[in-house]
């Protein structure tokens, strides 16, 4: 086993007897919604979420699709990010209610919710928050909230 | 307090996404007398005025940097990235002058 | 009265609201105000004053004064002048005994006068003291104004929203209006707030209406209650035309319901379409007052009198009324019947929040008022809160007779009159700041918006001295009252999870904090969990550790400049225990250092002291420039340490690794896979049993915590938690830094002096100990026995009685299952810090002798840890 490999969720290996799954921080707070999981190169993910249909604004667990950007966090740290994605109208609203921080200038790591966290974003709609895994239901639980009385709930990721 | 702080790296930010670390001293160089490792360790400048101090961006890029600051109105003159004091790694400069009666440890 | 339809109106007469006060129903209009649908309906008492009681009406209509606070569908201090009315609403009178129209408590107006005196509650119900009770009881009924009802629940939600402009304006008035026009020709991003109620015209610009700025902090930061979002914004510049306010006259009777501010007056009449009286006296300061009587007259109102303030001087005013309500006013001597006074002198600039920026305030002569001066960078004024009112009339202080029979209020928020203001001065109150803290004057709801200027120009007159040397109080923040639902917004109360917190929660443990992480303080039965440790084999989650990366050529180096250990000579695969100290030589964090390769170490800090020690080596390897990377990889890594006899048997079910003890040896450190998981293999002992501290990625955490607990069923494993854990240490004497340790302690004294090697030539710490070294030790942390058997154990920070006097303390104390007797750690002083001293411990109300251990408790020379 090389060096660093105790530090990389993809050095895991499935034999006869044993069938390594990485779970998600979030993986708690999709279950108590229901969600839908499938196991896709040994993590699990929810797909689908009842009830998704109904939110234009959209809350999603992207943690197994989303490394820190480029030449930001040393590699060997990936495995301590979880990714929440917040996107469709009133995104940008609900990102105003969590951070300070001026947006006209992303990617970029500040406080949000008195955690750290990098905020990008993919679209006019669509933002991501990538942080420290520890504070996963925490941060779910106030990006849900927030969205909340501007009509956003949790979608999967199909 | 909510001065914005023009972090090097990042720009202004709300003071409270970093970690304050006090004023830059001077490490002594070789063994000090008591009296000089207490002045270190414990007496400061304390100006009222600007001051020089360490800050740590605990909450974005998580750099130290140094600071000059108005302590009497929190305006914030310069920012910078430090050089390291040596590259060798010995300490820095040496230690100013001590002050205080009976310093104790 | 309700007048007919009237251009610019803002009721929409086509849409019925209906509410209830005091239960019966009242009906209103859409874009009607509480306020303005009680008075269309002939209510015209709307309070009774905070001390005395007096029937109080409309004086100001724009949420500034307290006279028409009422309670609201249980939230109480509403100003009902400027609350929109809303279908259903129940409104209700507060601070009154029973009913507007008589309140008991107005005996205190009556005859309290000479018992309630300004400051009288530092001087009676004092004695006897045994009294005090009732006493309280009273005060405690008496005090105050609306009812928190304490079974309501939280009703409202509050958002806080963030908003970056270039400008933001604060007051929709004319000037106002005009700098953010400007601001949006010059292509700024800018956004205008406004209180209300007046409405705002609309050019185009974002506006926030109502809203109400609180404050300005620094960094221009500007809090806005918009309805139940407070939005922050940081703005570039601000501009500030927030205006100026109608200062009330000071003559015996200003508080009767009718007397009212003549922007009040025509605010019933533009807004609502309100006559505000039958018969009209005007005494008008400016002109805008001056104008109000042509309006009062299109309304139907007789005007019977007009006096310009800047050209006729009057001496003496004073209003008579029946009940409370106004029935005629003597100026000069001349009676005049009328049911409405409308009576201004100045207008005050609203410089509060210039102020709060950092403006100076000095006082123009020539006006009578209060300006700012000297604004700082980024904020501007503009309009009458600069001070431009027009030609004003400078009052006198108050215009009392020689005889009168009514009181003259100077703040009508707290009751306070000209003679509570005179008094306290004549008691040596004789600065502004001490009489205002003395009287309460501008403590009330208005927070000096209509009682400040006068009260100064009073205290001008008693004190023989003028405005100018007197100044003004400290502005504050906020402005109006705020709720504190509205600051404190949504709960976001960070707490950190490891990622097998739910395995914990599903197998019923209790939870406790350990800093910002949620750990498991036991499964049940801490004292069994300890005990299944010893006999078979214990699991415990251990990700809260600090982790820590730190590569680099001189990573060696780095490290033993920082630690009082040696490094150098740590051979790949070997693990030393380490502590780490401060220039002071104290110790501030403890951690085992692996050295994975010549070049490469592996840090462990304390589950609290992670973060610090992070920063603490990214300190020194910018001040040093050792070039050295460090990675913060605690997060990265789950943890568990797996102890207990049978700990190598299920090892070695789970991993291709030979973990025999040859092959694996006591502060070996293997990397493997453990059922197909990527791990780091740390044999280590901190709870004293043959173990194993294994550290994978996260995202495994619950996968190999359920395979750990499945296929080590058949030897007894079991969960074990802290409370377990710290047992088990204790039994080996093993500290826990900031327990056993405080901010003062350094290694020499708590018992590892093996640890600091001399020989280097600097590190952190090291001048410090050498003159501990030189001086001796003073006091020692030792363990510590009681007797076996013995009940009950020692408290955490117990004192060590020595001759008679506190002379140590007990750190950390519990009962051990393995030895049947509590056992501890504590400072002693040195002369008892060896093998089998005697030791007095304060305790269960007496003393306990104990004994010195120096040795572990458990497996004193590690035989078993070795195994």
């Amino acid at each position: 086993m090389s060096e660093l490999d105790f530090l990389s969720v993809e050095a895991a290996r499935a034999d006869g007897r044993f069938r390594p799954v990485a779970r998600s921080p979030m993986d708690r707070r999709l279950r108590e919604a229901r969600a839908e999981f499938e196991e896709r190169g040994g993590r699990l993910v929810a797909t689908r979420i009842p009830g998704e249909e109904e939110h234009a604004l959209a809350i999603r667990d992207v943690t197994h699709l989303l490394p820190p950007p480029e030449g930001t966090e040393p590699p060997e740290t990936h495995a301590g990010f979880a990714a929440l994605e917040i996107s469709g109208p009133g995104a940008g609203t609900v990102v105003r209610r969590l951070t300070e921080m001026p947006l006209d200038d992303l990617p970029a790591a500040g406080a949000v919710a008195h955690i750290r966290s990098w905020i990008l974003r993919e679209g006019d709609e669509t933002y991501r928050l990538l942080f420290e895994q520890e504070y996963g239901h925490y941060l779910w639980d106030v990006v849900v909230d927030a969205a909340e009385p501007l009509g956003g709930g949790p979608k999967g990721t199909p | 307090m909510s001065f914005l702080l023009p972090c090097p790296n990042c720009g202004p930010r709300d003071v409270n996404e970093f970690a304050y670390q006090g004023e830059v001293t001077k490490r002594p160089t070789q063994s000090p007398t008591l009296r000089e490792l207490s002045s270190y360790l414990y007496f400061r400048e304390n100006v009222a005025g600007v001051q020089r101090e360490w800050w740590y961006h605990r909450l974005g890029c998580q750099a130290w940097f140094q600071a000059e600051r108005d302590t009497r109105t929190n305006e914030v003159l310069a920012t910078e990235l430090t050089e390291p004091v040596s590259a060798e790694g010995a300490p820095g400069p040496e230690a100013t002058p001590a002050l205080g009666e009976n310093p104790t440890l | 009265m309700r007048l007919g339809p009237r251009p610019g109106e803002r009721i929409d007469r086509s849409d019925e609201v209906t509410f209830t006060f005091r239960g019966k129903p009242v009906k209103a209009f859409g874009g009607d105000t509480i306020g303005s649908a009680l008075f269309a309906s002939g209510q015209r008492i709307f309070s009774r004053s905070f001390k005395y009681h007096r029937p109080r009406g409309l004086l100001c209509c724009s949420g500034h004064c307290p006279n028409c606070m009422m309670t609201v569908d249980g939230e109480p201090n509403v100003r009902v002048c400027v609350e929109p009315v809303r279908e259903g609403a129940r409104v209700k009178p507060q601070n009154v005994r029973w009913w507007l129209n008589w309140d008991l408590m107005a005996v205190t107006d009556k005859i309290g006068g000479p018992f309630t005196p300004v400051g009288f509650y530092y001087r009676t119900m004092i004695r006897p003291r045994r009294a005090w009770p009732l006493f309280e009881r009273f005060l405690r009924s008496a005090a105050g104004l609306g009812r928190v009802d304490k079974h309501a629940g939280r009703k409202r939600r509050f958002d806080t929203e963030n908003r970056h402009v270039d400008v933001l304006v604060i007051g929709g008035g004319r000037s106002g209006v005009e700098a953010a026009r400007q601001a949006q020709i010059r292509g700024e991003d800018v956004v205008l707030v406004d209180e209300g109620p007046e409405p705002v015209e609309r050019l185009g610009f974002p506006v926030l209406w109502p809203a109400r700025a609180i404050g300005i902090y620094e960094g221009n930061l500007v809090p806005v209650e918009a309805g139940s979002t407070l939005v922050r914004f940081r703005a570039k510049h601000i501009v500030v035309a927030t205006g100026a306010l109608e200062q009330p006259l000071l003559f015996p009777g200003n508080d009767l319901v009718g007397v009212m501010l003549p922007g009040g007056a025509r605010r019933m009449i533009e807004l609502w379409s309100l006559r505000p009286g039958r018969r009209a006296v005007v005494l008008a300061g400016d002109d805008r007052a001056l104008a109000l009587a042509g309006e009062l007259e299109a309304a139907g109102t007789e005007v019977v009198r007009v006096v310009d303030l800047r050209r006729e001087q009057l001496r003496e005013i004073e209003a008579w009324g029946r009940y409370g309500r106004l029935e005629s006013v003597s100026l000069d001597g001349e009676t005049i019947a009328c049911d409405l006074l409308l009576a201004s002198g100045a207008r005050q600039p609203a410089y509060s929040l210039l102020a709060q920026a950092g403006a100076r305030v000095e006082y123009d002569a020539k006006r009578g008022i209060f300006v700012p001066a000297d604004l700082p960078d980024g904020i501007e004024a503009v309009g009458a809160v600069t001070g431009r009112v027009g030609r004003v009339a400078v009052t006198p202080a108050t215009f009392n007779g020689a005889s009168r029979t009514d009181k003259c209020f100077a703040c009508i928020c707290e009751d306070v009159t000209d003679k509570d203001m005179k008094r306290a001065i004549a008691e040596g109150f004789d600065s502004l700041e001490l009489a205002k803290r003395y009287t309460t004057v501008t403590m009330g709801p208005c927070q000096g918006k209509l009682c400040h200027l006068p009260s100064i120009r009073l205290y001008a007159r008693e004190t023989e001295t003028d405005e100018a040397t007197i100044g003004t109080t400290t502005a504050r923040p906020p402005w109006a009252p705020v709720s504190l639902g509205l600051l404190a917004g949504r709960p976001h109360e960070p707490a950190k999870r490891t990622s097998m917190h739910d395995r914990h929660k599903d197998l019923g443990a209790r939870m406790m904090w350990t800093g910002a992480w949620r750990r498991p303080h036991s499964y049940g039965d801490p004292e069994a969990e300890a005990k299944v440790v010893h006999d078979s084999l214990g699991l415990i989650d251990v990700s809260t550790l600090g982790k820590l990366l730190v590569r680099g050529p001189d990573a060696a180096a780095f490290l033993e400049r920082l630690y009082p250990n040696r490094f150098a000579d740590l051979k790949v695969d070997r693990i030393r225990y380490g502590v780490l100290g401060t220039d002071g030589g104290r110790v501030m964090d403890d951690g085992t250092i692996a050295r994975l390769d010549e070049e490469l170490f592996y840090v462990t800090t304390t589950s609290t002291g992670a973060n610090t020690v992070i920063e603490w080596f990214d300190w020194w390897n910018a001040v040093w420039g050792f070039g050295v990377e460090t990675t913060n990889v605690t997060g990265a890594l789950a943890a568990v340490n797996l102890a207990g006899p049978n700990s190598r048997e299920l090892l070695g079910r789970l991993t291709d690794l030979d973990v025999s003890n040859e092959a694996l040896k006591y502060l070996d450190a293997k990397r493997a896979q453990v059922a197909g998981v990527p791990c780091l293999v740390l044999r280590i002992g901190f709870v004293g049993e043959l173990g194993y501290e294994l550290h994978f990625p996260s995202p495994h955490a619950e996968y190999l915590w359920d395979t750990l607990l499945g296929e080590g069923a058949d030897l007894g494993i079991r969960p074990f938690g802290l409370e377990a854990q710290r047992i088990l240490r204790l039994e080996k004497q093993h500290i826990l830094v900031g327990q056993d340790t405080d901010s003062e302690s350094n290694p020499l004294e708590a018992g590892m002096p093996w640890l600091v090697k001399w020989e280097k030539d600097d590190f952190v710490g090291k001048w410090a100990l050498e003159h501990v070294r030189e001086r001796g030790p003073r006091e020692q942390l030792v363990g510590f026995e009681l007797a076996e058997g013995l009940g009950s154990v020692p408290a955490e920070g117990g004192q060590i009685v020595v001759d008679g006097k506190p002379g140590g303390r007990v750190t950390s104390a519990r009962w051990s299952p393995q030895l049947g007797r509590p056992i501890g750690l504590a400072w002693v002083p040195s002369r008892l810090a060896h093998e089998g001293a005697e030791i007095t411990i304060k305790m269960n109300g007496g003393f306990e002798q104990g004994r010195v251990r120096l040795k572990p408790f458990f497996d004193p020379d590690g035989g078993q840890l070795r195994s």
